[in-house]
């Protein structure tokens, strides 16, 4: 055997310049035994992106809900057999049976890394599945901190104080259209909501013009009825609607594609449907009040089928 | 306000065939005829039941024609009027011997 001869302050400097370089781009702290535990080491570093989430299928929600996996776990509660799936804010342009879409906004409840290093935030909305040739929504949770969190309900636009908002984005008040040239003074709405999660909106302004409304437009695509159980009422069917606009105009009345006008029996506590089947892609939703005859909305739940 | 008129199945109509019910309303104010008769309007008190069986009641206004179709309709409409008022202005400058 043959033996060289080193400077040995050298030689530890140099072994400890490489294992601090493994430890680097390994992402460990381990001391490195020369060589095996450096071989090893070099051996586990990830040659590229590793992701920090997995998609799972459930049968059912309580199936899902007995489930623990690991964090990040997205869990889709479909029956159909999921063959790849994509992140992204559009529909699938081209899609094969059984794969889901998974929507994504700017905000969601469920906000999560993709990866495990330098960090790449996704925020999902709702998911669909491509099923029978067709795109229908999916019920998904995520796993977050020990717990299971729902995604957005797809069609659930407020319930019992629930504002679902990773769909609506909230519910919020304002003065995005008046009524017309002459009565366009800005209202003020009192808002408030009971144990039972019932919201009342009363415009306190007289001739003042307000809209309870969701922030985010809502896409009807899919839709055939928009329900809502509460009451809308204004002593004269001008003055309190519920409206379904393609956007925000000027007036009230200006890209009103549906509505559902104030009556003399809206006032009573009732379920309300609007025909919603013609009307496709996204919409802002909400109460239109103007501030005469006391206008008034109160509403427990309003949702999509 | 305009005067429209609604069939039994509450499909808007801009002209009365003898059958119809006349409505007033501003909803349609500024809309071109192929915009209003691709709407329904269910009045204060009456209903409708869709095919499906679900009962909408009044007062509703909403589209029994997809909505797009009647969007572009407009589109066309509000673009051919501009253009005439465009026309009716150069013609009534040009009558007035080019004075304003």
């Amino acid at each position: 055997m043959a033996y060289k001869f080193v400077n040995a302050d050298q030689l530890d400097a140099d072994m400890a310049a490489v294992a601090n370089a493994i430890r680097s781009k390994g992402g460990t702290s381990d001391k490195l035994a020369f060589p095996n535990g450096m071989i090893s080491a070099i051996s586990n570093i990830s040659t590229g992106v590793e992701l920090d989430f997995d998609v799972v299928t459930y049968a059912s929600e309580e199936a899902l809900l007995a489930a623990t996996p690991a964090e990040n776990t997205i869990g889709v509660i479909t029956t159909n057999k999921i063959t790849g799936y994509s992140f992204s804010a559009e529909a699938l342009a081209e899609a094969v049976e059984g794969m889901v879409w998974f929507n994504i906004g700017t905000s969601s409840q469920v906000a999560f890394s993709a990866t495990k290093k330098n960090p790449i935030m996704v925020y999902p909305l709702s998911a669909k599945q491509y099923v029978d040739g067709a795109l229908g929504d999916v019920t998904c949770w995520t796993y977050q901190n020990g717990a299971w969190v729902e995604w957005a309900t797809p069609g659930l636009l407020y319930d019992s104080g629930n504002e679902n908002i990773g769909l609506t984005g909230g519910w919020i008040s304002g003065t995005p259209v008046v009524y017309n040239s002459s009565f366009k003074l800005p209202g003020s709405l009192d808002i408030s909501i009971d144990d039972s999660g019932l919201l009342t909106a009363t415009e306190t302004v007289a001739n003042g013009n307000s809209v309870l409304y969701m922030k985010n437009p809502i896409d009807l695509s899919n839709y055939s009825t928009l329900k809502f159980t509460g009451s809308y009422y204004s002593g004269n069917s001008l003055h309190c609607m519920l409206g379904i606009w393609t956007e925000f105009g000027i007036y009230k009345d200006d890209n009103i594609a549906a509505k559902l006008s104030s009556t003399s029996t809206s006032k009573n506590r009732d379920t309300y449907v609007v025909d919603v089947s013609k009307l496709s892609g996204p919409h802002m939703i909400g109460f239109y009040m103007f501030g005469t005859s006391s206008s008034q909305v109160t509403m427990q739940k309003m949702w999509l089928e | 306000m305009k005067t429209i008129y609604i069939d039994s199945e509450f499909k808007c109509h801009v002209t009365d065939d003898g059958t119809m019910t006349a409505v007033e309303t501003d909803v349609f104010d500024g809309k071109c005829d192929t915009f209003i008769e691709g709407y329904r309007y269910i009045p204060e008190g009456q209903s409708w039941t869709r095919e499906d069986g679900t009962v909408f009641r009044g007062q509703m206004v909403a589209p029994w024609r997809d909505y797009g179709l009647l969007a572009a309709a407009q589109a066309q409409y509000e673009k051919d009027q501009a253009e005439s008022a465009e026309l009716e202005a150069a013609f009534q400058y040009l009558m007035t011997g080019g004075t304003a």
